[in-house]
């Protein structure tokens, strides 16, 4: 399991940052939002993933279920990191259809002090 | 119960500010005035909190009743309030003169929410005391800045702003995977009990090797050397409100950022990482004034002196004894002050000019006499002259820096003060010196609300200066209890399952 999530981390992060380093914004837009997915999942990840874990509730009587539990506290950041992710991809495409606008043109181009 | 509402304030004031801001939009000056009171009754809380932590008190506030190892902490200790005085004074400047300097009704619509929320952000960044709910209040403060760097939607400047966008995102995206390693290896991220686990040793290679990924994101944050390019190309492209307020809060909230963990991670940290920092920070300042010596545009210069400036803090801080901590930390209340000061200047002299170009306009101090002095005292402050705050922060540094044994670093700080100089007299003589002419519009210097915010910081500069001796014996004891961790653990330790804990010295 840790494995499967290692690789699939790394090749959202991989995707991610290829195409964050393209010059058209909406590429950019994509590539953060496949490497902030990466990067909830080495989160989710880092706090360990035991087999079978039962999620963190305890409940009463003949169905309550004993662990090993899931880590909440990881799955209480990531279900924070995705709001936050959602938030600055919708800026990022704002900004994308902004920049087209004033400019007529796709892809950003840096040049400096002219 | 006084307590605890000085620690909620800084944070929970403006967001409610900017809830009810948000239904005024179009009415700038109705936004103005409900900002300015709101901004007043932050400074006042701000200048209780720096009187109540003064003698060491550190007052942590456990939100919803949770243990800190688990829950969310905000902890306010001398370092918090007062830095969070200087945000207050700095962002209250920002207010008066936004009356004057917004162009047109795009800017001026969502400029005094945004303000609040960004002083949500940066609040909540210096209270919070856990690493996760600084990646929150980080990403606050930088979706704010985001928005007001655009502000106005000018090609050029949606352009310009590209670069700071995806550089801050990639930040942010590190930042949150480093402290889900640091979760991983320690188990908790509050910096209390991490510092707690680390001194306590036995700690596996994937934490140190998270620190050291979250450094390097504050220092992206700061922008120092190599990491600081996104800065100098995007601030001036910002209103020129947005420029002062980004360059007198948001690259110190970096600062404070490794002011904070450094210490509270540095003593059982493993070694060499001290010599880097100073390199890294000497590094900084001779990049950051050489860039600024190149720039032909004033907020240009001024932009690429933020660079150079962060250098002496961290400076400061690299050389970890209290001397020298204290030394970056008047360093940096000072810049904060001086450097809002010379922004706002520069953007009045930009608005006559109709151009931020040098060598456009001559003659400013003739016929804006108080505009003038203004910027000169700021820049005199900045380039190290007696006896205003920027001299008695060099000073300190370079009796910080020769006493623990860095004289290559000091000397360069040193040099770096005589181009500092060479940089604010290149904008002196092109824009103030000389005979009157090329002042495209000369009726646009004569805004109360601009001038006023100008005279006061430049006032507040060289009062900082005069009194020099008390502020900075308050900040050698601010660094004391910075580099003795002991008091901030305890403090957060001992809140478990009450409302307010207020440790004494």
């Amino acid at each position: 399991m840790i494995g499967l999530a290692a690789v699939l981390s790394g090749v959202l992060f991989a995707c991610g940052l290829y195409l964050l380093l393209s010059r058209n914004l909406q590429r950019m837009a994509i590539g953060f939002l496949l490497l902030s997915n990466g990067i909830n999942l080495f989160v989710l990840t880092s706090a360990g993933l035991p087999a079978r874990a039962a999620p963190p509730l305890l409940g009463e009587g003949e169905g309550a279920s004993r662990g090993p539990f899931a880590d909440p506290l990881a799955q209480a950041f990531i279900l924070t990191a995705i709001v936050i992710g959602l938030g600055m991809a919708a800026f990022l495409l704002a900004l994308s259809t902004r920049h087209h606008d004033a400019s007529g043109r796709d892809d950003v181009e840096g040049d400096g002090e002219t | 119960m006084m307590d605890s509402l000085l620690v909620l304030i800084p944070v929970v004031l403006p967001l409610i500010t900017a809830a009810l801001l948000l239904p005024l939009t179009g009415r700038a000056r109705l936004q103005q005035a409900a900002a300015l009171v709101s901004g007043g009754v932050l400074l006042a809380s701000a200048m209780l909190l720096c009187a109540r932590t003064a003698r060491g008190a550190i007052l942590v506030l456990p939100l919803g009743g949770w243990s800190p190892r688990v829950g969310i902490v905000w902890v306010a200790d001398a370092l918090a309030a007062v830095m969070l005085l200087f945000v207050a004074i700095v962002s209250y400047t920002t207010l008066l003169y936004a009356g004057g300097s917004l162009r047109g009704e795009r800017e001026r619509r969502y400029f005094y929410p945004l303000h609040q929320f960004l002083l949500v952000g940066v609040g909540g960044s210096i209270l919070t005391g856990d690493l996760f709910n600084l990646f929150v209040f980080f990403e606050v403060m930088l979706l704010a800045s985001f928005a007001l760097i655009a502000l106005g939607g000018r090609a050029r400047q949606v352009r310009m702003g590209v670069p700071y966008v995806i550089v801050n995102l990639v930040g942010s995206a590190l930042f949150l995977a480093a402290v889900g390693a640091m979760y991983g290896a320690a188990g908790t991220v509050n910096m209390a009990e991490l510092s707690l686990r680390a001194g306590g040793g036995g700690l596996p290679g994937v934490f140190w090797g998270a620190t050291a990924l979250v450094l390097v994101v504050f220092m992206v944050k700061t922008a120092l050397f190599p990491v600081f390019a996104w800065l100098p190309d995007s601030y001036p492209e910002a209103p020129v409100t947005v420029n002062a307020l980004f360059a007198g809060l948001l690259t110190k909230v970096g600062v404070y950022t490794l002011f904070r963990t450094i210490p509270l991670l540095g003593g059982a940290a493993p070694g060499g990482w001290q010599p880097a920092l100073v390199a890294i920070a000497a590094t900084t300042m001779l990049v950051g004034v050489l860039g600024a010596l190149g720039r032909s545009t004033i907020r240009g210069v001024l932009s690429f002196h933020i660079v150079s400036q962060v250098g002496y803090m961290i400076f400061g801080l690299a050389l970890f004894t209290p001397l020298a901590l204290a030394a970056g930390l008047f360093h940096t209340l000072h810049n904060m002050v001086a450097k809002t000061a010379l922004v706002f200047a520069g953007g009045v002299a930009e608005r006559i000019g109709g151009s931020g170009k040098l060598y456009a306009m001559r003659g400013l101090a003739r016929t804006e006499p108080w505009l003038a002095a203004g910027f000169f005292v700021a820049a005199m402050s900045l380039a190290g002259m007696p006896p205003l705050s920027g001299f008695w922060g060099k000073w300190f540094l370079v009796a910080g820096g020769l006493a623990a044994g860095a004289p290559v670093a000091t000397g360069i700080s040193l040099l770096v003060g005589l181009f500092t100089l060479a940089s604010m007299l290149k904008i002196w003589n092109a824009v103030f010196w000389g005979e009157p002419e090329g002042q495209r519009y000369p009726g646009r210097g004569q805004h109360r609300g601009m001038l006023g915010a100008t005279l006061s910081l430049a006032a507040m500069t060289l009062l900082t200066g005069l009194l020099a001796a008390p502020i900075f014996s308050h900040l050698e004891r601010v660094a004391t209890q910075l580099l003795d961790v002991t008091p901030y653990v305890a403090a957060v330790r001992a809140a478990e399952r009450r409302e307010v804990h207020a440790v004494a010295p």
